[in-house]
């Protein structure tokens, strides 16, 4: 055997590349062993315990020795040979071919250069850091949709303040939905294009409201989320404020709505005052007010989102709003045992369950909930219903380290299992979300468990109504029919929206006879 | 002085604030390479110089290039999807960027007011847009006697030794390369046992705290084995990552590792500049990010799925770096653990432990 080495002094290559080195030569015929290390003192005793050294080497730990033994010198010379072609190799591109690689942005900054007509940054992340690059979205000219939460208040005002010293739009933190020049944005649906401008603080209400346009066959223009602190006194409704001239402005929109839970008051008055000025029909659907508290010349209160899409439908095609109560939809009521009389709605989407809590509540008397419209109604234990109960499931005891349960269906339907065990239960009220960001099937999720949920309660000789709606488009990737057929076949009753599923709901847990009201006070008032 | 530093110092994990606006000139100079290109640095590590410098450019890679300040400390740059560095700055790049077509060994730089120039080069780095980035590891307070702090050490223990072959197993202790071809030769077994009995040797000194016998042990492993930060480094480095992170309070530990950390600085001089340089911060307390970020998770118990992942990222360092510091760690934070079922060499494969060495 012979043996060889060679010392480059001062030589720096990273480790990948000299294990790469050492293994091309390796395996070159005829090498029986190579080594390419620096040529530390342990690194040489080794190499001479190893048989691959021997006598002296003149080099230091910054130089790169390379060690060869070899079944003669050719061998040797050819393998040293090609270890400096590769130690000399010149400088690539990483794409071979002279043209840079493409890698996707690694910042903002870096997005915008590859895009300069790009105008809006979503930002998604951890909330520590969500400020600060919103703070540079807006300080590079770009509008700025805030999906992320948990900053502070105070921050969330800075933020907003400079946007509108920029005249630029910052929706958040916290917005789940936005649909900008017809792009969804985050939790959102593909809705047809027009004539009506939303404005608003709720995710699921935006959706419901868009997709209930897009249903009764008219479009959106904008619809704009302001994140849910935006109506707060602290924060002052900046954002609200601003997509209400934005679209009080804007030649595409000819009717306004706007959503939210009730506002701070000194914050509701301002609101309604800019309403007031647009030169546009406004429909204010302020969830849980008493539409009569909101007055002006233009502007329509609602009291649901399904009135608040009515509404603005109504107006967009120049009719007056109907004040008509809806009916619950008219279907054959299931046969139930004398004791199952409570509904039970386990929702994905916070304003869903915040709205069907308001209506249950006035057709069914007390509804408690982890996020209850009355303080009193507050689950002492929400991992457990009792009686009348609605859950939020997006709230965040549920979804502390698990995803959100539009994306997630695991614990909703851990849920439905649970309730179906529950002697009293009538009717398992379900909200299905369609669209960007939900999961991509979300029927594929719920029909099994309704089926097993289903057999629990056969074998008690029960049965349970599956009550839903799906708040979706015909568009939307899932696909409107294919999921409310998926659910129908599975025997759940659909409505068109969620104040109708309630009603539904209702209607069966009291038999068509003891609630309250069957039908809601629907309809807009001026 | 004209710098216009506007470092912003972060106690844990490297948060961000507004400071470290960036600009577009940045972005807009990046394309065409006859162009002067303006790189802005993103982070820079707690031991990167803060005043005016002149420094000579030491070695170049494609992601990272060093350079040597005044009396020989080395300064790394890397590009934006490195991973942070005590000594170092990173920078945004444009995709394709290589250092090598930029700069060249020998050339000097010069960082007059917060911008480094490259005499008769093209590029700038603005370093002032730079966040510092900084985790204090002595603040861990690892201590493998809380149950959560045990499970995800045994945790990452696992992940270490039952990885895919793409995690890059430790090369010395498992007698294992990163390339078949390697692992069958006399050197790597040679390495494999060498490595073995230092470590063990390291870690039975440590735990009796016993400082000569550790340097001792740590004189085998200095420079020993392959990379530009030979295998036995890096494993010397996340040794003190996990000494530190489980030293605490205790006198007897923080003087061992005075004492310790003094011979080592002296053995150091045996590997080469840039894994001294490592060996250097790591005496000081100062670690890599993914190092630290495992170190961190490992103390406050993480959950598997966090675990599993930090884990992954810190076995992804170079070709064997990783694995390295990563055995380096866990034996660190077993090293002073009153538990007898932390010690490392009981918690190797059957195969490992009857690997021959």
């Amino acid at each position: 055997m012979a043996q060889a080495t060679k010392v480059v002094q001062n030589f720096y290559r990273d480790s990948v590349s000299l294990m790469q080195l050492s293994s091309a030569l390796s395996s070159l015929p005829g090498v029986k062993q190579a080594s390419a290390v620096m040529a530390s003192e342990t690194n040489l005793s080794l190499l001479r315990e190893a048989g691959l050294l021997s006598g002296q080497v003149v080099a230091g730990p910054n130089d790169l020795l390379i060690a060869l033994e070899g079944k003669d010198d050719s061998v040797l010379v050819t393998a040293l040979k090609q270890a400096d072609t590769a130690l000399h190799e010149e400088p690539r591109s990483a794409g071979g071919d002279g043209a840079p690689e493409a890698q996707p942005p690694r910042s903002i900054a870096m997005a915008l250069a590859s895009n300069p007509l790009a105008n809006l940054a979503l930002i998604s992340t951890p909330g520590d850091y969500a400020s600060s690059e919103a703070m540079k979205a807006l300080r590079l000219g770009l509008n700025v949709m805030l999906f992320s939460d948990n900053i502070a208040v105070e921050d969330e005002v800075a933020l907003k303040e400079l946007a509108r010293e920029k005249a630029l739009l910052l929706m958040g933190p916290d917005c789940g939905t936005a649909i900008i020049n017809g792009v969804p944005l985050a939790f959102a649906n593909v809705v047809r294009r027009g004539s009506i401008g939303c404005v608003g603080a709720s995710g699921t209400g935006l959706q419901q409201v868009t997709c209930l346009v897009d249903r009764l066959g008219l479009g959106v223009s904008q619809a704009i989320g302001t994140g849910g602190h935006d109506l707060h006194k602290s924060v002052g409704g900046i954002t609200m404020l601003q997509g209400i001239e934005a679209l009080g402005a804007d030649r595409e929109t000819k009717v306004l709505v706007l959503i939210s839970k009730p506002p701070a008051p000194e914050v509701a008055d301002k609101v309604l005052a800019a309403a007031s000025r647009v030169g546009k029909p406004v429909v204010v659907n302020f969830i849980g007010a008493d539409p009569a508290s909101i007055r002006g010349r233009n502007l329509y209160a609602v009291k649901t989102l399904e009135d608040a899409a009515h509404a603005a439908v109504s107006l967009a095609k120049g009719r007056k709003p109907s004040s008509r109560a809806r009916p619950a939809p008219s279907v054959a009521l299931p046969r139930l045992a004398a004791e199952q009389r409570y509904v039970r709605g386990l929702y994905s989407g916070g304003t869903f369950c915040h709205e069907a809590s308001m209506l249950l509540g006035e057709q069914l008397g007390q509804v408690w909930s982890n996020a209850p419209v009355r303080a009193g109604d507050s689950l002492a234990d929400v991992w457990k219903s009792r009686e009348h109960t609605v859950i939020d499931l997006g709230d965040d005891v549920f979804t502390r380290g698990r995803p959100h349960p539009m994306i997630d269906h695991r614990l909703r339907n851990e849920r439905i299992l649970a309730e179906a065990l529950d002697k009293e239960v009538a009717v398992i009220l379900l909200d299905i979300v369609l669209g960007y960001g939900a999961h991509a099937d979300p029927a594929g999720q719920i029909v099994p468990v309704v089926a097993q949920a289903r057999a629990r309660a056969a074998k008690r000789k029960r049965r349970i109504a599956f009550v839903g709606f799906v708040c979706g488009t015909p568009t939307d990737p899932q696909g409107l029919s294919l999921q409310e057929d998926a659910l129908r076949k599975a025997g759940m009753l659909l409505a068109v929206s969620n104040a109708e599923a309630v009603r539904l709901a209702a209607r069966i847990a009291s038999r068509g006879q003891s609630a309250k009201r069957q039908v809601s006070r629907s309809g807009a008032s001026r | 002085m004209r710098q216009r530093r506007i470092y912003n110092h972060q106690s844990a994990e490297g948060a961000l604030s507004d400071n470290s606006i960036l600009g577009r000139s940045c972005t807009a100079a990046l394309s065409g390479s006859t162009t002067k290109v303006l790189l802005r640095a993103i982070s820079a590590g707690v031991e990167v110089p803060t005043s005016p410098f002149h420094a000579t450019v030491h070695s170049v890679f494609v992601r990272a290039f060093n350079f040597s300040v005044g009396s020989g400390t080395l300064v790394t740059v890397l590009s934006y999807e490195q991973q942070n560095l005590p000594r170092a700055f990173r920078v945004e790049t444009p995709g394709g960027f290589d250092f090598r077509s930029r700069i060249r060994v020998g050339q000097q730089v010069v960082c007059d007011c917060g911008v480094a120039l490259f005499a008769g080069g093209d590029l700038e780095i603005d370093l002032t847009t730079a966040q510092r980035w900084y985790v204090d590891v002595g603040a861990l307070h690892c201590d493998l006697r809380d149950a959560g702090a045990y499970q995800a050490w045994l945790a990452a223990v696992s992940e270490l030794f039952t990885a895919p072959r793409t995690h890059r197993l430790p090369a010395m202790l498992a007698g294992t390369g990163t390339t078949p071809s390697l692992e069958r030769t006399d050197v790597a077994r040679l390495l494999a046992r060498r490595g073995r009995h230092a470590t063990k040797a390291l870690s039975a000194a440590t735990s009796q705290r016993d400082a000569h016998r550790a340097l001792r042990a740590a004189s085998r492993l200095v420079g020993l084995g392959p990379g530009l930060t030979p295998s036995g480094d890096d494993l010397l480095v996340g040794f003190l990552a996990g000494l530190w992170s489980s030293a605490g309070r205790d006198r007897q530990r923080l003087a061992f590792l005075d004492q310790f950390g003094g011979g080592l600085s002296r053995l150091a001089d045996g590997t080469g500049e840039v894994s001294r340089a490592y060996i250097a911060s790591a005496i000081c307390g100062h670690f890599s990010e993914r190092l630290a970020l495992l170190a961190g998770a490992i103390a406050r118990g993480a959950q598997a799925p966090e675990l599993r992942a930090v884990t992954q990222a810190a076995l992804e360092v170079g070709a064997t770096s990783g694995a390295d510091g990563v055995l380096g760690l866990l034996a660190g934070l077993a090293a002073w653990s009153p538990r007898p079922d932390v010690a490392l060499t009981a918690l190797l494969p059957q195969g490992w432990r009857c690997a021959g060495l």
